[in-house]
């Protein structure tokens, strides 16, 4: 007969006749397998904590939201946003879909060009443009899309210098009905910076305006600032044509679409509270249907959807290090993985499953990462089994901007692993070592000895 | 005042009515012709003078200088001039008489012309004949012109010969032995320009020949034809097969390649007529022998004309396809024809898109097995899949679950909204409404009794009336309720028709992306 786990003891306050919000739903449902790999034999092969994403799962949401938009509107494309995660694996994955590239910084746009990404298939976003990034873009036919007035005089400036043209876009910020408005990126529409902006462009002689860009907020939460960015946007293509007669090839609404993570301070699980994509794109291209655009002349339509494509594609697999009574008999148990490399865990309340079978009872907790410092809370209570040093869970919807924003800060980053679409894991990005950081460092050679 | 350019007017008018005595256009046909017609050189003459003054005439009166150019007026007057010239012996008189014929064969060709051409058929030789009726029937009353005897006329000619080396050729040719089939078609040949000589026919047959290999295999093929037609109807017949060689060469080219594009069938045509042009000749030639009228080539018109005439009138054109654009050479129609046919064939197409963005699958398509029977069967069903091949997400149990809901529907091809049905409900999943079947719908008139049919459609979302015009491509409707038989739903089905009718039948039709 097989030993039998063993449990410690719990004390739980009995609730009669009082249901939870949520009925007798738990959370702690035992995820063992991701996409047909089990967990354990992921844990022991690349380590814990280990980042795993499902291709399956990349495929299928780029998929359903090409769908959603292309079955309502003739000429739509995606460009991935870098932004959200560069690791090359991923971004190769949306580039064979089809997808293009959407960079904000001068490496990002390196890391797309290695990538094999042609230049006229990367849009180059951002403040920080440097000069040499500016003519490299250039000199690829990148599109550009001017954020602040001093980046357009300094194109300006370089393309006469290079004696070449190059096709921009500029970001227009727009009041959409929603808080905060993003006004610090791009041009203001309301107070005529935007329009602005665009005469200047159209009578330079070395810029050929293709597109408008906008980029009005991050994990909407509702669709009709989106109809309002669309039409404002149009709104500007119009004014362009009756007064230049220029054609404007495509509009760009950027990203911003949310991902069924749960923000922190939410009442309601965010599945139940997120517009689906459909939602989005139903708001969006039936503005621009109706907006009254010669049907040759309707603009493509570009998205640099992050988030919603690849955060419920990514996993985080952890391990527990220790649990503890605090001082106010509150359980605390100590995970192996915290906000250095769950950056996300300070915006959403992550859910959280073990990663084995346990009995049905269950004991709230608070989670703690490895730091050594007291922001380090991946979540302040949460109600999982009664989990023991060395059980493994599983943290769900990681997949976007934890695998850029992660710290190199007490311990360094981990391994990166992707299931392809067979259930075969394939690493992708090596866990850091100490070489890691030494090849790094310069340590001058007066400071190479020293005596205690 | 006389320019140059009148004066190539008139020298290519000249040339090219005595080419187009064989239909064409070929100067050195035309040039060899006249050559021909000068081995006597009395015909020579005279058809020369009747060429001459006709275009002049013709010129001076103010008719089309293409059509002088191209020889239309010269070449019933050179047969006029020739027949007349053959008749009557060469006095002052004659050629009074000659030119008043000629002013008479205008203004006869003119006024058939007027009347033919409406119905899109030519005059052929109708105007040289009735001229040269008229004529003939005014002078025979009066003693103005002086009848020619031809028997002796031939030894005149042998007597005063210049070319006498042709002459020796016919000798020697008749010591060879040629099959008679192939003499007499070479004499036929030459009795079209008045001539009983073997060489004349010889020499026509090689210009024949170098305008188009087509035409003279036709005209041999039918001569010969011919031929055994009459030794099949009766020995009596003999002497037919010289009196009327000419109406089958004749017909042979006009039917075989001028008004029709060369084909087998326009060959096995020509062998059919020539039967008729028998009975044609035979009848005219009792008809007219009452007043010793010879028939010359009436035979031949006759039958070109009520068989264009017939050809016109038929509803389903096929086999035998009428020139449109004349080329006067009937290698060159031929290739004209079968390139353009090959190179034009989809224009009779027209581009029909599919009327949704993106990608859809079809769930039920033409002769599908469940609603596509009989007459409604060159019809598509259309489905959105997701890459699990499923219609819907979050279960399947509400129509807003299914992915081709509410999705927009274009329009295939431009044209009008004729009917619009926009009340029906739609369907919850898994209902089925069968009386109104197809649900909401749209018929679209493209024009050359073509139309489509959009059905399946979303209850009050139309953009467009009836009446409204929409072009390709244009926002119609968003789509789509589910009408259906249980586990099978279709949505948006499409169909073309060639009625406008709501329930009209189908019919198959392709479409380009």
């Amino acid at each position: 007969m097989e030993k039998l786990k063993y449990e410690r003891p719990f004390i739980k306050k009995l609730n009669a006749g009082l249901m939870n919000k949520f009925g007798t739903r738990t959370e702690y449902t035992p995820h063992t397998h991701i996409d047909g790999v089990a967990v354990k034999e992921l844990v022991a092969k690349y380590g814990s904590p280990v980042f795993v994403i499902s291709e399956k799962q990349i495929r299928r949401n780029y998929q359903n939201a090409v769908r959603a938009f292309k079955t309502r509107y003739p000429k739509v494309q995606f460009a991935w946003s870098y932004k959200t995660n560069y690791i090359n694996a991923v971004c190769n994955v949306f580039h064979q879909e089809g997808s293009w590239a959407e960079v904000v910084s001068g490496f990002e746009y390196q890391k797309a060009k290695g990538n094999g990404v042609p230049g006229n298939k990367i849009i180059f976003n951002g403040p920080d443009k440097t000069v040499a990034d500016l003519e490299l873009a250039i000199n690829d036919g990148a599109m550009i899309h001017i954020d602040h007035f001093d980046e357009l005089y300094e194109l300006q400036e370089l393309l006469t210098r290079l004696n070449k043209k190059a096709r921009v876009a500029i970001r227009v910020n727009m009041d959409t009905g929603i808080y905060p408005m993003w006004d610090r990126f791009g041009f203001n529409y309301e107070s005529g910076q935007a329009w602005n902006a665009i005469t200047k462009i159209m009578a330079s002689d070395n810029l050929e305006l293709t597109g408008l860009h906008c980029h009005i907020g991050t994990f909407m939460l509702s669709t009709a600032a989106y109809g309002v960015a669309a039409a404002k946007l149009s709104d500007l293509a119009m004014n362009i044509k009756s007064r230049f007669g220029k054609i404007i090839q495509y509009l760009d609404l950027g990203g911003g679409f949310p991902s069924a993570n749960t923000l922190k301070g939410s009442y309601l699980p965010g599945a139940d509270i997120v517009p689906s994509i459909d939602e989005f794109a139903e708001v969006i291209t039936s503005t621009l249907l109706n907006y009254g655009y010669k049907q040759d002349e309707l603009p493509l339509l570009i998205l640099e959807t992050g988030r919603a494509l690849i955060d419920d594609a990514g996993y985080l697999l952890g391990s527990v290090l220790a649990t503890k009574r605090l001082s106010d008999g509150r359980r605390a148990t100590i995970m192996d993985f915290g906000v250095n490399i769950l950056f996300t865990a300070f915006w959403y309340d992550h859910k959280i499953s073990p990663a084995q079978e346990f009995t049905h009872h269950t004991e709230d907790m608070v989670l703690y990462g490895p730091l050594c410092m007291n922001i380090d809370v991946v979540r302040e209570s949460i109600s999982l089994p009664l989990l023991n040093k060395g059980d493994q869970v599983v943290v769900h919807k990681v997949g976007a901007y934890n695998m850029t924003q992660w710290m190199q800060f007490i311990q360094m980053r981990p391994n990166v692993v992707m299931i392809d679409v067979n259930g075969n894991p394939h690493l992708i990005r090596n866990k850091e070592t100490i070489d890691t950081l030494h090849d790094m460092e310069v340590l001058p050679d007066y400071l190479k000895k020293f005596e205690l | 005042m006389i320019k140059k350019h009148n004066i190539q007017t008139l020298a290519e008018g000249i040339v090219h009515s005595y080419a187009q005595i064989f239909f064409s256009q070929d100067k050195v046909l035309g040039l060899l012709l006249m050559l021909c017609t000068f081995l006597d050189p009395v015909l020579g003459v005279c058809g020369l003078f009747a060429v001459m003054l006709a275009n002049l005439v013709a010129t001076f009166l103010g008719f089309d200088k293409t059509q002088i150019r191209e020889g239309i007026f010269g070449f019933n007057a050179l047969l006029l001039g020739m027949a007349i010239g053959y008749d009557y012996r060469l006095t002052p008189a004659f050629w009074v008489v000659l030119s008043f014929a000629i002013l008479l064969a205008i203004i006869v060709q003119a006024w058939l012309t007027g009347i033919l051409s409406k119905q899109g058929l030519p005059v052929v030789s109708l105007p040289f004949i009735l001229t040269a009726y008229i004529v003939t029937l005014a002078i025979r009353q009066t003693q103005l012109l002086e009848v020619v005897n031809h028997n002796a006329y031939l030894l005149d000619n042998t007597f005063f010969n210049p070319f006498g080396v042709l002459d020796t050729l016919e000798e020697g040719t008749k010591s060879l032995s040629f099959p008679t089939m192939i003499k007499g078609y070479f004499l036929s040949l030459g009795a079209i320009f008045f001539q009983a000589k073997l060489a004349t026919g010889v020499l026509v047959g090689i210009g024949l020949l170098y305008h188009s290999r087509i035409a003279f295999s036709l005209t041999l093929l039918s001569f010969c034809w011919a031929w055994v037609c009459i030794d099949l109807a009766g020995a009596e017949m003999h002497w037919l097969k010289y009196q009327a060689g000419a109406n089958f060469i004749f017909i042979a080219i006009a039917v075989g390649c001028f008004y029709i594009v060369p084909s087998l069938y326009s060959y096995l045509s020509v062998m059919l007529l020539v039967p008729l042009t028998i009975m044609a000749h035979l009848a005219f030639f009792k008809l007219f022998s009452t007043w010793m009228l010879p028939v010359y080539t009436l035979a031949f018109s006759f039958i070109t004309i009520v068989f264009l005439a017939m050809l016109r009138a038929r509803s389903v054109h096929q086999y035998l396809q009428l020139i449109v654009i004349q080329y006067y050479s009937p290698e060159k129609t031929i290739y004209k024809s079968l390139s353009s046919a090959s190179r034009y064939k989809n224009n009779l197409f027209k581009h029909i898109q599919l009327p949704f963005w993106g990608d859809w699958f079809v769930s039920q398509g033409h002769n599908g097995k469940h609603t596509h029977l009989g007459d409604w069967s060159k019809a598509f069903d259309f489905i959105i899949l997701d890459s699990e091949l499923k219609q819907y997400h979050n279960g399947g149990t509400e129509k807003e679950d299914y992915y081709c809901y509410n999705k927009p529907v274009i329009a295939p091809a431009d044209g009008h909204v004729i009917e619009v049905v926009d009340y029906v409900d739609d369907n919850n999943v898994a209902a089925m409404d069968m009386q109104k079947n197809w649900g909401n719908s749209i018929v679209i008139d493209h024009g050359d009794n073509l139309y489509s049919q959009l059905s399946h459609l979303k209850k009050d979302s139309l953009k467009v009336q009836a009446g409204s015009y929409v072009k390709k491509v244009m926002l119609l409707h968003p789509v789509v309720i589910q009408v259906g038989r249980p586990s099978l739903t279709f949505i948006s089905n499409c169909k073309i028709m060639q009625r406008w009718a709501l329930k009209q039948q189908t019919i198959p039709y392709r479409t380009t992306c």
